[in-house]
């Protein structure tokens, strides 16, 4: 699904240019569960970034379904990331101003779903994050642990291919986080192709690939597949 | 889609109750002025546009070409024979009318009052003014002498209820005329002022046809009505042969008939003897101006403000393109919050307009109508203004929000690129150049009327009360009964009489000649006055002496067919003896003849007995005039107006209100069927400034609001940047940094564009006000004091507005600022 050649990414200020991503490259099949790792300034969240197209390369190849989406305008990044991506946050980012129902419904507004197709999907997927009791409350009202499940809500609605979650469980006590990861894992089960970033040794066990990164570069890939069956058991 | 936008707007507005606040509030004042002058300068537009045949009507107006130094003498009025002469000239005009104004007693029964607004003219007149006649009949009604057609109000103060028509007026207690018709009260946006009128061939009849033959007698307001696409420098081309034809040979040297549009009129003339006080053209672009640059700083404030909250929704920004939201629908939904914000601003703007409109009103003099719910064209302009002012104003920051690159914000990175900070900047000295020069403009306005009333006249206008006799017999023959009747009152110090007392306009000139000079003669203002006069205003004489009843020469001595030359003395001002070629002590004794006939053929000589000081006569708009003094009895047998019919009476101070009795109480006994008519000399003197005193009131109302907005702005922007620098606070505090430091550090910026905007104000105020002090003959220098004030004021609200902020940041916790998260 996901195949990233020779991509570097550098930022440049007037004087200094800081390399990021180093000619990294990197596959991921569809329906796979994938951890990146690494020491903080390793280019995490930037190649997290590059993977959800917030961002472009300065060189390199991204194909995205077969498609090289590398050299794609913002206009263009925007239609593919729409129609295929999800995504988690750290900081969880919610729109304060707008209700749970509405924050979740934002991706589908942006289709241009009709309101009856989006409260429907809406409340549903509510339901199955086991969130819906809180439908009309405002981000300010929920703990911590509650923002982060309206946040994978968010990024579930539009059914995407592949979800990116940046340390999704920073934020969260142990309990809280553990809940995150289980709905991960169910997500997965259920087809859907996730990368994640994350500094807990524990939570990446949940993957079944760890990508381990330092200073730009992919050092080494683990496969985390028994671990991971063993625990289903 | 709609929607959603629609309560993120209001959340926000609600969220963020400061900042919402000051953006409605400051838009609500740019749009509240914008519309307050609207319709004020739509007003003042509207002048003369209602006549059916407006655009064919025109003036023809006169003007005297001084020689040797005086200023031209622009009148608004011609001679009575102009009309009737350019009628027969010029078949291709269709009709030609006069109106001739004079204040004028006007009684019926028991009642009379001083009227100002009756108008003598050509019964033709309805030909040209399309006025509706209630009652009468427009093609009869001014054909006969002595008949007279009141307006609505005029009918209603003298009969009430009664029908007036067929009855019986008197002007002037002895010219009776009757009552042909009833006319509409002409509407206030006309330059004429006409609230009766009378047929013109009245005067012929009283006075006999010399009244109407008299080219010195330029009192005439003169108007064509051309065909229909008419080209009216066919007759411009014509009218110097008119002139040469009809004057003199020599006319087209010494007089000119400036023909005028009617529309033009009350914006662009400002001659003598306009029919009432004209609008200028000059305020209605000054206050449009003001307006648009009043509107304009509350749209750079929106924009401020907006931006600096980026920082807030930076983030959402991030989030809603990571959703999905391509740039084009943020630009959509920023461009709908403000376009929200403009509308609400708008509705209180409205409010505030309602509110104001009343004092406007009373302010200005007028009575401007807001009718928004009676006029949709009016309405849908409102909305069209609010939605226009929310797309400008919304615009930039819509464009510069909807920039941000999700990868940018999200990261928590918000390094603002310098291009952004650059344009606030420039937006913010833009402001404050503006209410700088504001302010500036206000002090110069009030440091000249400061001038004005502090200048010494040369004359005293303190404890002085003037009394205006009836306009064609002044005091009658009570004049002296009177003035020793004032004498004997102890408190009374003097008691003179002239044509025009200090503060009046002196438009009268006569044709005169002097020993050494050009003997063909030339015009010189002059003033009929009795003995006392320079006594009583304190006037210096500074060579010579003072007329003299004793001398028993002083007196005029008026020629008549049997003794056309007649003797007197007389006495020049300053200016006047300079003019003729003198210092003041060689003027003495110096021969000096008035022409009270055609081109000195019936004159009065004699010698300059004195000379004295020059005096600010009137209003210091205009250059002192030389003046020659005539002594005179009040009035002569068979005279149509007196030589003079005004008294000044000198009293002592503190002594006001019993002289006020007295005078009553003799004007009863001696003028039972005159109105009594008195005033201060220093109020008359007062109202000279009145339009420059309520330009001073409103440049200060503009520019204490230019300065509210423009520090609302302010404080936007250092909320926006002592926020992003937070952290680099909380940083210098934790290395030592104290309050003061840090506040030193954050109004350090500002000051400079302060500064800066002084750069831009300066030169464009001294060019202003320059060119508006040069419309006084007699003003201030443009000294650098009001200049350094308003730069001072500007940089002292500046630190105020910015200086708050930056302590309350200074003061913060620094660990707050450092947790970056």
């Amino acid at each position: 699904m996901i195949k990233l050649q020779n991509v570097t990414k550098a930022f440049r200020t007037d004087e200094i240019e800081t390399t990021a991503l180093n000619s990294i490259n990197l596959d991921v099949e569809k329906g796979e569960f994938v951890a990146v790792m690494g020491p903080s300034g390793c280019g995490k969240s930037t190649l997290l970034n590059i993977l959800g197209m917030i961002d472009n390369v300065t060189e390199g190849s991204y194909f995205f379904n077969g498609e090289n989406v590398a050299g794609y305008s913002e206009r263009q990044l925007s239609t593919v990331r729409k129609l295929n991506l999800g995504f988690i946050f750290q900081s969880f980012n919610l729109i304060d101003e707008l209700s749970v129902f509405e924050n979740v419904e934002l991706p589908l507004l942006y289709q241009g779903i009709s309101a009856a197709e989006r409260k429907q999907r809406v409340d549903a997927v509510l339901e199955k994050i086991a969130i819906i009791q809180r439908r009309n409350h405002l981000p300010q009202q929920l703990s911590g642990g509650q923002q982060q499940r309206v946040a994978v809500a968010r990024a579930v609605v539009s059914n995407p291919k592949l979800i990116l979650a940046d340390e999704p469980t920073g934020n969260l006590d142990s309990v809280n986080g553990e809940e995150v990861m289980q709905l991960l894992t169910k997500l997965n089960n259920e087809g859907t192709t996730i990368v994640m970033v994350t500094h807990s040794q524990p939570h990446a066990e949940y993957a079944q690939r760890v990508v381990n990164m330092l200073d730009g570069h992919v050092l080494s890939e683990n496969v985390v597949q028994l671990k991971r069956e063993a625990r289903h058991v | 889609m709609f929607r959603n936008y629609l309560t993120i707007a209001l959340r926000n507005l609600v969220s963020h109750k400061l900042y919402s606040t000051i953006n409605i509030l400051g838009l609500a004042i740019g749009l509240a002025c914008v519309i307050l002058i609207s319709v004020f300068v739509r007003y003042e537009t509207s002048y003369d546009k209602h006549w059916a045949k407006a655009d064919q009507i025109y003036r023809v107006a006169r003007t005297f070409k001084r020689m040797g130094g005086n200023d031209d003498l622009l009148l608004a009025t011609n001679a009575p024979q102009t009309g009737p002469l350019l009628k027969a000239d010029f078949p291709e005009l269709e009709q030609v009318i006069r109106i001739w104004g004079f204040r004028l007693l006007l009684g019926r029964d028991d009642i009379a009052f001083y009227e100002t607004g009756i108008k003598f003219t050509d019964p033709e007149i309805f030909e040209v003014f399309d006025i509706p006649l209630i009652q009468g009949d427009p093609a009869t009604a001014l054909s006969q002498p002595f008949s007279i057609i009141l307006g609505e109000s005029a009918a209603r103060k003298y009969f009430g209820d009664e029908d007036p028509m067929g009855q019986t007026l008197t002007l002037e207690n002895r010219m009776p005329v009757k009552v042909t018709g009833i006319m509409e009260d002409l509407p206030d946006n006309t330059h004429l002022r006409m609230d009766m009128l009378a047929s013109l061939s009245s005067m012929a009849v009283a006075f006999g046809d010399s009244f109407l033959e008299n080219w010195g007698s330029n009192n005439f307001h003169t108007y064509v009505l051309t065909p229909q696409g008419y080209n009216i420098a066919n007759l411009e081309a014509q009218i110097p042969d008119f002139l040469t034809r009809h004057i003199a040979e020599d006319a087209n040297d010494w007089t000119e008939f400036p023909i005028q549009k009617l529309t033009d009129i009350h914006l662009t003339s400002n001659r003598d003897n306009e029919q009432q006080a004209n609008g200028s053209e000059t305020g209605v672009y000054t206050f449009s101006a003001i307006a648009f640059f009043l509107l304009l700083i509350a749209c750079f404030n929106f924009m401020n403000l907006s931006t600096a909250r980026s920082a807030q929704r930076a983030r959402e920004v991030g989030m809603r393109k990571v959703m999905g939201a391509d740039r084009k629908q943020l630009i959509g939904q920023f461009l709908g919050e403000s376009v929200l914000l403009s509308l609400l601003a708008m509705i209180l703007a409205v409010a505030m307009v309602e509110l104001a409109l009343p004092w406007f009103n009373s302010f200005v003099g007028m009575d401007l109508a807001f009718d928004y719910l009676g006029n949709p064209g009016l309405l849908a302009l409102l909305v069209a203004l609010a939605l226009l002012v929310g797309f400008f104003a919304g615009s930039y920051p819509a464009f510069y929000l909807s920039a941000f690159r999700p990868a940018t914000v999200l990261r928590g990175d918000l390094t603002r690129g310098s291009k952004g900070a650059l344009f606030r900047k420039v937006l913010v000295t833009a402001q404050f150049a503006i209410s700088i020069a504001l302010v500036i403009a206000t002090g110069v306005v009030l440091a000249q009327m400061k001038y004005a009333s502090e200048l010494d006249l040369g004359l005293d206008k303190e404890q002085v009360i003037v009394l205006q006799g009836a306009p064609s017999t002044g005091f009658g023959s009570s004049y002296h009964t009177m003035k020793q009747e004032f004498l004997n009152q102890p408190s009374i110090i003097s008691v003179s009489g002239a044509n025009l007392m200090p503060s009046d306009q002196n438009t009268n000139a006569m044709g005169i000649r002097a020993e050494e000079s050009d003997p063909e003669g030339r015009g010189m203002p002059f003033l009929n006055v009795d003995f006392d006069f320079f006594k009583t205003f304190g006037i210096k004489v500074i060579a010579g002496r003072s007329f003299s009843k004793e001398r028993g020469t002083d007196l005029i001595i008026q020629p008549t067919d049997e003794t056309p030359k007649t003797s007197a003395s007389f006495m020049l001002n300053k200016l006047a003896a300079r003019q003729l070629g003198w210092t003041p002590e060689q003027a003495l004794g110096k021969w000096f003849e008035v022409s009270t006939g055609d081109r000195f053929e019936q004159s009065v000589r004699g010698p300059i007995i004195g000379v004295v000081d020059d005096v600010y006569f009137s209003s210091i708009r205009e250059a002192i005039k030389p003046v020659f003094y005539q002594v005179m009895e009040p009035s002569y047998e068979g005279a149509m107006i007196p030589n003079y019919g005004k008294m000044a009476i000198k009293f002592k101070a503190g002594s006001v209100n019993e002289v006020l009795e007295l005078i009553d109480t003799t004007w009863k006994a001696n003028l039972p069927a005159v109105p009594i008519n008195r005033s201060f000399t220093d109020d008359n003197f007062a109202a000279l400034y009145q339009t420059e005193q309520q330009q001073g009131h409103l440049f200060t109302i503009f520019a204490l609001l230019a300065i509210f907005i423009a520090c609302l702005g302010l404080y936007g922007l250092a909320a926006f940047t002592t926020e992003q620098r937070t952290k680099e606070i909380g940083i210098r505090k934790v290395m030592g940094g104290s309050v003061k430091d840090i506040v030193l550090l954050l109004t350090r910026d500002f000051s400079k564009q302060v500064l800066l905007a002084n750069l831009f104000a300066w030169p464009v105020a001294w060019f202003l006000m320059n060119r508006w002090l040069e419309t006084f003959a007699y003003r201030i220098d443009l000294g650098l004091l009001p200049f350094v004030f308003a730069a001072l004021m500007a940089l002292v609200i500046a630190w105020l507005t910015v200086g708050g902020l930056a302590a309350r940041a200074a003061w913060s916790k620094p660990a707050l600022a450092l947790r970056y998260e």
